[in-house]
């Protein structure tokens, strides 16, 4: 994650200071490429940051505070919250797939 | 004053989430509304609802999440009893807006119009109406306030306080209320006199509806002894809120009748005020009652929040708002009032 979070910072500097010395540099096939690999970048350090402060301050929901079994609704049943939601959001990144590719597929004969 | 303050923030978000998300969720019902027959006027309708609605659906979420910290933070008993019983009607709620938010989206930016555009649409209004009846379904169960305490079994705990025909006929009374505010708010926006006319009239239906299922609330209400809601007569804020409402109507009709548009969207908004502040000076000072001799949770300091944590909050929300409402009413001017805008000078 940190480590990515540099490569972007240190891409856009280069990419910033092609633009005031050799601007034709930004349009060179092999800088397109490299702004494409570095696409998901992005998402994935976003991802991997929600991941290290969930995981990371486990079994505290709160720091040092409250822990997470305490913060927990009593009410009966929480599993079919739980699935749920998973079904909801699994169905949901299905669809943002499905998506995401038909916009690529169409943009041909856009 | 601090204290004083907070709850002067936490009403006026809660009042303009209520106007602003409740023009945008009417919205979502006056499509399912929108007619089949006419293609061309159906198209025309869900242009004006993107092209009204697309700049501030999101940016309500604003006034939802202060209210949301604001009551975690200042008042943690309630919020933690309202999250706790209220569980089932809060997910409902959530997977409405995530369904409607996502479809709205899918609608707006998917380059391909095929038959899934008819999709997203249905998606859009139903789960517009499903959000709101369960909206209607928590604010007719706080009035009703048959809660029980924690050391009660499931049903009386989380399914009866809520599982009920007056909750149930206040959410189709908040449909009907959103849908003319919606109307209003869409008639004022409306270039076309075709659609003028079809929003003029859905209106005026909505605004019938709106009167017949409040009275049949009351009438419900007096025949159930629903006390709670017969107190709305008894509180001089809580009656005065319903005469004006109703003397209101007159003016209302007659500005449809002389198709005073713009005016009527005033008349939407201030219906909708009234309603809600004539049933919080009703309520007050009481935000959740039990009907098992637990006492009810007021609005008021609680020891459980330190004197620093309102002042923090205060800090907090002054900062916050410094920072929120000049972007808030750059947006808005950008977006309501482009004849303001200069020109931009020509490349």
């Amino acid at each position: 994650m940190v480590g990515l979070g540099f490569t972007l910072a240190t891409v856009s500097l280069f990419l910033l200071a092609c633009f005031f010395i050799r601007p034709e540099y930004l349009y060179r096939p092999l800088t397109l490429r490299l702004l494409a690999l570095l696409t998901p970048c992005g998402f994935i350090c976003l991802e991997a940051g929600w991941v290290v402060t969930e995981v990371g301050r486990q079994p505290w929901i709160i720091y040092k505070v409250m822990k997470v079994q305490e913060a927990l609704t009593p009410m009966q049943g929480m599993q079919f919250s739980f699935f749920m939601y998973l079904a909801l959001y699994g169905f949901l990144t299905f669809v943002v797939t499905w998506l995401f590719t038909r916009q690529l597929k169409a943009s041909g004969n856009l | 004053m601090i204290f004083f303050s907070v709850c002067a923030v936490l009403f006026t978000s809660l009042w303009l989430y209520v106007l602003l998300a409740g023009a945008d969720l009417g919205a979502g019902i006056l499509e399912i509304f929108k007619g089949k027959k006419n293609r061309e006027l159906q198209a025309e309708q869900e242009k004006l609802i993107t092209k009204t609605l697309g700049p501030i659906w999101e940016v309500n979420h604003i006034w939802i999440i202060l209210v949301i910290v604001i009551l975690f933070i200042a008042f943690p008993h309630f919020f933690s009893e309202f999250a706790i019983i209220y569980h089932i009607p809060l997910t409902a709620i959530l997977f409405g807006i995530t369904a409607r938010g996502s479809a709205f989206t899918f609608r707006h930016y998917d380059a391909i119009k095929d038959k899934w555009y008819e999709v997203y649409s249905a998606v859009f209004a139903w789960s517009s109406l499903w959000t709101v009846l369960w909206f209607g379904i928590i604010v007719g169960s706080l009035v009703l306030g048959e809660h029980t305490s924690s050391s009660a079994t499931f049903a009386p705990r989380f399914l009866n306080p809520w599982f009920q025909p007056f909750p149930l006929l206040t959410g189709f009374f908040l449909a009907s209320l959103l849908a003319f505010v919606a109307a209003t708010f869409l008639l004022a926006e409306t270039p076309t006199p075709s659609l003028r006319l079809l929003f003029r009239q859905r209106a005026l239906f909505a605004n019938a509806l709106a009167i017949v299922l409040g009275l049949s609330l009351f009438a419900y209400a007096h025949f159930s002894h629903i006390f709670r809601l017969q107190l709305l007569f008894q509180n001089v804020y809580g009656r005065t809120c319903f005469l004006v409402s109703m003397l209101l109507l007159v003016p209302q009709w007659e500005a449809v009748a002389l198709q005073k548009d713009r005016q009527l969207r005033y008349f939407g908004g201030l219906q909708l005020t009234l309603v809600l502040v004539g049933l919080l000076a009703t309520l007050s000072p009481t935000l959740l009652t039990y009907s098992d001799g637990t006492a009810p949770i007021l609005l008021e300091k609680t020891a459980a929040v330190p004197e620093a944590t309102y002042r923090l909050l205060f800090i907090a929300l002054c900062f916050g708002l410094v920072v929120i409402l000049p972007g808030y009413f750059y947006l808005m001017r950008l977006f309501y009032f482009p004849r303001l805008q200069k020109q931009p000078e020509k490349f």
